[in-house]
């Protein structure tokens, strides 16, 4: 008798904490598929905001030029010239891979454009440019 | 004391009845922990920016001078965009752009920003290039200007 009353009371316990459990269990999938596992940055970058339709993708290398003309691929800070190094040999391994270029909207645009061209004397042919859509 | 657990199931409502038993034993604090330790994790970590791509063509691709010969070449300046040989407006420069397209529809722009023009402002122009109708366009170098420090 006593048992028993005991496991009720456990039993009750647990069914007070379901709709807790819920909850957080419809949180979790949310953050987990709406929210994208964003990569530590080396730089602090506020892309240029577009009206561009189509959506980023995550795959290929990021170059990543900040507002002061800085540059990082793949979080890592780099000179312009062991950039080029850099992306020329990744592209000499996986020819095919996208590159994406995140520069601050800040920046100097024809500093970005010669980065660019710079890329593409290492080989790289499909470059995006990354920027954030526009809050209107 | 019941026999349930130690003999092997009988029936399927012997073995329903053990597994309910058991269920009600197994607490839910530790599961709701690690959960809670998942979510915390998932909500710092995740990023929700809504990024988006321009897609760039090069400017001189394998073809050579071929394909600057018949492309349009929009100057982003410190003072404005220009086009044509003169300043021009945005909303204009969409209504140009748009017309010569109809005549043209594989039409190739180029976009030279000058120096410390900012990106934002380029891509505003690039922006009203889309909003043009045109998919091929390719940022190109201000001639007067070396190679980047």
């Amino acid at each position: 008798m006593h048992f028993s009353r005991n496991r009720q009371s456990q039993r009750n316990g647990d069914e007070a904490i379901l709709p807790l459990t819920n909850v957080v269990f419809l949180l979790l999938i949310f953050f987990m598929l709406a929210g994208r596992l964003a990569a530590p940055e080396a730089l602090d970058i506020q892309p240029p905001s577009s009206v561009s339709e189509s959506a980023a993708e995550s795959a290929g290398l990021e170059v990543q030029v900040a507002a002061d003309g800085e540059l990082a691929l793949d979080g890592e800070h780099l000179t312009l010239d062991a950039l080029k190094t850099q992306v020329r040999q990744r592209l000499n391994a996986r020819p095919d891979t996208p590159l994406r270029l995140k520069a601050d909207g800040e920046g100097d645009a024809s500093r970005v454009v010669a980065i660019m061209q710079e890329l593409r004397e290492a080989g790289a042919e499909k470059l995006r440019l990354i920027t954030v859509a526009a809050d209107s | 004391m019941t026999t349930s657990t130690a003999s092997p199931p009988h029936s399927f409502s012997d073995r329903q009845r053990s597994s309910s038993r058991r269920r009600t034993l197994v607490s839910l604090t530790p599961l709701i922990d690690v959960v809670f330790i998942l979510l915390l994790f998932f909500m710092l970590a995740s990023s929700f920016t809504d990024l988006r791509a321009i897609a760039l063509d090069a400017p001189v691709s394998g073809t050579g001078n071929a394909s600057i010969e018949g492309a349009l070449l929009v100057d982003v300046r410190l003072d404005g965009v220009r086009f044509a040989g003169r300043y021009i407006g945005l909303n204009d420069l969409v209504d140009t752009i748009r017309n010569r397209r109809a005549d043209n529809p594989g039409l190739r722009v180029l976009v030279r920003p000058a120096t410390r023009v900012s990106l934002q402002d380029t891509v505003r122009v690039l922006d009203a290039l889309t909003v043009a109708g045109i998919d091929r366009i390719a940022l190109m170098e201000n001639p007067g200007k070396g190679r980047p420090r």
